[in-house]
């Protein structure tokens, strides 16, 4: 008997012993609140967590159970999604898809065993707070792991403007950023380093001045600073955990201090490989290995955004500082000529038959005035340490086309966004090939939740795990993944921030999914999802001139538009014109939009004039339905034909903002009523122009555009 | 005069009298390496701004003096502007490439760990690893083949054909067919007129040189390496003694594209199938 408790007491001790190893629970309390930073001397709103930006680093080791309170403490509500962790649908953290919304003055509570081991992530998945600060590290150790010269190197890019402002901006195509980095790419520029026919040739293909990212960001920031110093010694290997949590800027990594040896990726080991650089994608993490040379010396790491504005830098070791050569700037009119090659006239990217993949071939080359020779990684040089092949289960092909509009700002997969298309379903146990073609002229970080997939990259079964790839335009590139979550919704979207919200994405969801406790209404919900990328951005340009005040006022969104024209004289004699008209883009690349409106004018003591069409008009007083289209053809020039209900045609063509210098745009119109106009303006801020037109009916006058 | 000539006067003169009062400036002295008279003008026009700092370098004492207005600039800033220009100081060290572009007159002595920078990249490091010692003919052969297809990734058509006469000295060391064959192609290659011609004979001689490293294994291992796109889509291969890719088939344009199907020697049992 006594012999017998013993053994139950030595049962019950082994038992606890290995529940506290297999289950240790590790809790974090986040609390969120709004903030003011001040990176440029001007205070900006901001959001920290736990009184910091970026987010405090999590670190947790392979086994535990994290269990991780958000206390929200502002007025808006706000999410938390994991990036790259294996977790239940629920724990996603993707607001109104997997995880309940987290109210304003509410707390939630995560909670997920963990599977894993790597470098990852955490950030916001609420609109644009990822922008604001929202976003930390997520290390997880390896059992048994030594963390001694180890550092999170978390990348991101910091704008002072509002970033619903530059969502908006980016919308209107703005130029403002491409001014503010000095990259218009207008004629002017062009004449004078004999490019001219290239800008031409681009124009004609309806292609706006080229650049490698569309935002300007006044800074470049490493765990929220520009610059941060570890202390190493001679011979210290030390692990870089990089993690790129910016929201839309391409990072190129440098070291000071001799090659670079990369040994992760996403969080997954690689087989070590040395290269000279790597570019890091939005939201990809790589671990890397550099070695510090000397002592009394700080060699810099550097990561450079892809553009080549700036950069931040970590500076490993101790005392005088190394410094690394800076990446010299781009040559737009390279990669604008290369883009001329690749673009046809109707909008498609073609490859001449190269069948591009996996990052091997850097088009943007032509534009690195260093050119090719630094030993450049790419995804054919990752593999995997032990074999990654899936269970042996039939596949599912499924396609993408990566799309977009660059000048709408709108970008899509096969031409649809989020909204626009259907969940695909996915069954428990399948295994599931995704072969993505990359038709649109940006790359994109497309990033895949709650699962990795493998790369399909010539390195047979030893295919790298990632579970974000980013794909260069024209590009091909096959993933694998098993389906092996057991339910729920997963989000499969291009991770440049601007992208995502105008709906370039899909929904991966598992057949016969339970009802999720956390979206108690899910069709409510969804049509939430769904609202992020059908909203409507406002735009407007209105001068004010000694001779009247021409106006255009547009809000749109992915297929939608009401657009407004006004033309108001001073008096009665100019006369008044007003013009309303709401319309659907119709083709894939919007250069075609059909649309029903109406208009009004009003002027004394003008004559009658016979249009192109023989028709007769006294413009001194209409009021008309009309129904009609427009169409851009190429060189941006804008064609309308209409047709109102007294059966009066008109036929403009128009061509606005014609880039002749940095700052200098001119605009020409005429049309089938024999009405013409030729205007200038001068760029003094985003939202001010000086500007000067002539009208047939206005004549000369001089003033301010204000442009939003 | 009449008034607005007046008061553009008073306008002209407070701009003046503002600008006259110059914020105060601060002084530190700092050490600058450098050689010459073409090193201090280069120093002085690096480190110097309009309204920052102006710069003044001493080249017998390779000291420089620093006047700045604290309010907007630090010396930090003015010296890593010199760093970048090429020279190195208290605070930075110049970068390598930086460096090399000085004239010859101007590369002064480095400091000891940042000249030996200079070189370390992962293409000129040693790839001796796993080596028996024991020389084999094969071994000078590929030798003399990488630094053929060395000069091809470096676009450097000039030194081609005296590569492929040396390539063709270390293949008299084998005798079988295929090394005649092998011989025959590299001539081939050293007759090439124009690079784009060369490296169409260097895909045929690859292939040759491929069985030809089947069959007489290497001490270390060698990298069979593959370009999809070359001739149209065709593809091409190379030898490397590196996995890392370095295409010698275009160059600049695409120096690394393309990937390794195989790995022959030195213990390596595993074959990528390329796909």
């Amino acid at each position: 008997m006594k012999v017998l408790r013993h053994i139950g007491y030595l049962t019950l001790l082994l038992a606890s012993a290995s529940t506290a190893f297999a289950q240790r629970t590790v809790r974090y309390d986040l609390s969120i609140t709004d903030t003011v930073v001040n990176y440029t001397g001007k205070p900006r709103k901001a959001i920290a967590i736990n009184g910091q930006l970026p987010a405090p680093a999590l670190h947790f080791t392979e086994g535990d159970t994290a269990e991780i309170h958000v206390h929200n403490h502002m007025h808006h509500e706000t999410s938390i999604h994991w990036h790259g962790l294996l977790l239940p649908n629920e724990q996603d953290g993707v607001p109104y898809l997997t995880t309940a919304p987290i109210l304003p003055m509410s707390t939630h509570i995560y909670r997920f065993p963990i599977r894993q081991s790597g470098t990852y992530w955490y950030h916001s998945h609420t609109m644009l707070q990822e922008q604001v600060g929202m976003y930390g590290a997520f290390i997880i150790h390896k059992r048994g792991e030594q963390t001694a010269n180890e550092e999170v190197m978390l990348l991101s890019d910091w704008s002072d403007e509002n970033p619903h402002q530059i969502e908006r901006s980016l919308h209107r195509a703005t130029d403002w950023y491409g001014i503010q980095k000095r990259a218009t790419q207008n004629y002017g520029e062009g004449l004078l380093s004999g490019h001219f026919g290239t800008k031409l040739a681009n124009e004609w293909k309806r292609m706006h001045a080229m650049d490698v990212s569309d935002v300007y960001y006044e800074r470049f920031l490493v765990n929220g600073r520009t610059a941060q110093q570890a202390k190493y010694r001679k011979g210290d290997k030390v692990r870089v955990r990089i993690i790129n949590g910016s929201s839309s800027t391409y990072f190129w990594l440098t070291y000071a201090g001799g090659p670079i040896t990369v040994v992760a990726s996403d969080g997954a080991d690689v087989e070590p490989v040395t290269v000279d650089r790597l570019i890091i994608g939005v939201s990809e993490t790589y671990d890397v290995e550099v070695s510090v040379p000397a002592d009394g010396t700080a060699y810099e790491l550097v990561a450079t955004s892809e553009d080549r504005m700036g950069q931040a830098s970590l500076w490993l070791g101790d005392g005088v500082k190394q410094l690394k050569q800076p990446l010299g700037r781009l040559d737009y009119f390279e990669g604008m000529k290369m883009m001329n090659g690749m673009m046809t006239v109707g909008g498609n990217m073609k490859d001449m038959g190269m069948n591009m993949s996996l990052q091997q071939m850097d088009m943007n080359a032509v534009m690195y005035p260093e050119g090719t020779q630094p030993l450049t990684l790419n995804y054919a040089m990752l593999r995997s340490p032990s074999p990654t092949t899936l269970p042996n289960k039939p596949f599912r092909t499924l396609h993408f086309e990566l799309t977009g509009n660059m000048n709408r700002y709108v970008w899509t997969m096969d031409n649809k966004t989020v909204s626009e298309s259907d969940k695909i379903l996915i069954r428990k146990g399948e295994n599931i090939r995704i072969v993505l073609t990359n038709n649109s002229m940006m790359r994109h970080p497309m990033h895949l939740h709650g699962h990795f997939f493998r790369v399909v990259n010539g390195q047979g079964d030893h295919a790298p795990l990632k579970n974000v790839l980013d794909i260069m335009p024209m590009e091909t590139d096959t993933l694998e993944l098993h389906a092996d979550e057991a339910y729920g919704d997963w989000f499969f979207h291009c991770h440049i921030l601007y992208h995502m919200m105008s709906g370039m994405g899909r929904i991966f969801s598992y057949e016969d999914s339970p009802p999720n406790p956390q979206i108690p209404n899910p069709e409510r919900a969804l049509r939430i999802v769904y609202a992020d990328d059908r909203r409507f951005y406002l735009g407007a340009e209105i001068s004010i001139e000694s001779n009247a005040s021409d106006g255009d006022v547009a809000l749109e969104n992915t297929r939608w538009a009401w657009q407004t024209d006004w033309h108001l004289g001073p008096n009665n004699r100019r006369g008044y014109e007003v013009d309303t008209r709401f319309g659907r883009y119709i083709d894939r690349n919007q250069f075609l939009i059909a649309f029903a409106g109406w208009e009004w004018r009003y002027r004394e003591g003008g004559h009658a004039d016979h249009n192109w069409f023989g028709q007769v008009n006294t413009k001194d007083d209409r009021d008309a339905f009309h129904i009609g289209v427009q169409y851009t053809l190429p060189w941006f020039i804008v064609a309308d034909l209409r047709v109102n209900h007294n059966g009066y045609v008109r036929l403009q063509i128009q061509r606005d903002d014609i880039p002749v210098t940095a700052r200098l745009r001119l605009r020409g119109m005429y049309n089938s009523d024999r009405e013409y106009t030729v205007g200038a303006k001068y760029i003094l801020t985003k939202y001010l122009a000086l500007s000067s037109h002539y009208d047939s009916d206005m004549g000369w006058g001089g003033g301010l555009t204000f442009m939003y | 005069m009449n008034k607005i000539g007046l008061s553009t006067v008073l306008l002209f003169a407070s701009v003046l009298v503002q600008a006259a009062q110059v914020s105060p400036t601060q002084t530190v002295s700092v050490r600058i390496a450098g050689n010459c008279g073409l090193c201090k003008k280069t120093i002085e026009n690096s480190g110097s701004k309009k309204g920052e700092a102006a710069v003044s370098w001493d080249g017998d004492t390779q000291m420089a003096t620093i006047t700045y207005d604290p309010a907007v600039t630090t010396p930090d800033d003015v010296l890593k502007r010199v760093a970048y220009a090429g020279y190195d100081n208290e605070r930075y060290l110049a970068p390598a490439e930086a460096y090399a572009e000085l004239e010859t007159c101007c590369q002064y002595a480095r400091a000891p760990q940042a000249a030996a920078l200079a070189g370390n990249q992962p293409s000129t490091e040693s790839h001796a690893h796993g080596s028996t010692g024991m020389a084999k003919p094969i071994d000078g052969v590929l030798q003399a083949y990488f630094a053929l297809k060395d000069a091809l990734v470096a676009n450097k058509p000039s030194e081609v054909p005296a590569l492929t006469k040396a390539l063709a000295k270390q293949l008299e060391g084998i005798s079988t067919p295929e090394a005649k064959k092998t011989s025959s192609l590299t001539a081939e290659v050293g007759k090439a007129k124009s690079i784009a011609d060369q490296r169409a004979k260097f895909a045929t001689l690859s292939e040759s040189m491929y069985t030809l490293t089947k069959a007489n294994l290497p001490s270390d291992s060698v990298y069979y390496q593959h370009c999809p796109m070359y001739n149209q889509g065709k593809g091409a291969n190379w030898l490397s003694p590196e996995k890392a890719i370095r295409n010698p088939y275009y160059g600049d344009m695409m120096l690394t594209c393309g990937s390794v199907v195989e790995t022959i020697g030195a213990g390596a049992s595993e074959s990528h199938q390329h796909e």
